[in-house]
């Protein structure tokens, strides 16, 4: 299977599927130790930002798209709500800030992190095999 | 590898050991509440994440305002880690170790 495509309704149990059908996908590949969890840890964050911040109503929608490429691992998050503006030079926040690591995070994580607005925020995320 | 997430919490007068295990998320029943719980109130906190298999950044948002909070009162957060573990990326990336000690085991 080269593609998985799922629909995330926010339930706790739709989140942990994606996160474990990352990290299965991402392991078939040949991903492992930090990589994979790297892969797999900014999948998740981004599934949750999605449902958190994306979601106009309980009904909207918020999709996760897996792609699997021969030299890449590829993955897309969409929600239909208003997006947001997040500078790629976002830092990590200090340690006594309650929040905002998760873009940080994804950006270290994975090699390509392109977020735009496509009646929707689209977030796509991509990890290289080395 | 088990990822299922689990918390237990072992408290007594010297203090609270919170250990969590598994894939620890927003969705985690118990981790919010025990460390906030024991950083507000126990003689000490340490948070063993030793079989934790992934942390994401509700459960970082836990541990950096336990650690805040500790500091506030005088004390200090440790939390027990495995080398080379993803959970020890992801805090040693995101900087906390300005708010708890960290001390890194090799796996058993």
């Amino acid at each position: 299977m080269n593609e998985f495509i799922t629909r995330i309704d926010g339930k706790d149990t739709d989140l942990r599927v994606c996160r474990e059908k990352t990290e299965q996908l991402a392991a078939g590949m040949g991903f492992k130790g930090n990589n994979l969890g790297d892969i797999v840890s900014a999948v998740f964050e981004a599934c949750v930002n999605a449902v958190t911040h994306g979601r106009k109503g309980t009904n909207s929608p918020v999709t996760l798209r897996i792609r699997i490429h021969p030299d890449r691992f590829e993955a897309v998050v969409k929600d239909s709500g208003p997006g947001f503006n997040c500078p790629d030079n976002t830092p990590i926040p200090p340690a006594t800030n309650p929040r905002g690591r998760g873009i940080p995070l994804m950006r270290t994580f994975m090699d390509k992190v392109h977020f735009e607005y496509d009646g929707g925020c689209k977030v796509t995320l991509v990890k290289y095999l080395h | 590898m088990n990822r299922t997430d689990k918390v237990s919490v072992h408290a007594d007068d010297n203090g609270t050991t919170v250990v969590g295990s598994g894939a620890l998320d927003l969705h985690t029943k118990g981790f919010d509440s025990a460390v906030k719980d024991a950083a507000s109130s126990a003689e000490s906190l340490v948070v063993d994440l030793r079989s934790a298999i992934y942390i994401d950044t509700a459960i970082l948002a836990d541990l950096a305002w336990a650690g805040s909070n500790m500091i506030k009162r005088g004390k200090r957060l440790k939390v027990i880690l495995s080398r080379g573990s993803h959970p020890l990326r992801t805090i040693e990336i995101t900087g906390l170790s300005a708010v708890m000690d960290l001390v890194v085991e090799d796996e058993g």
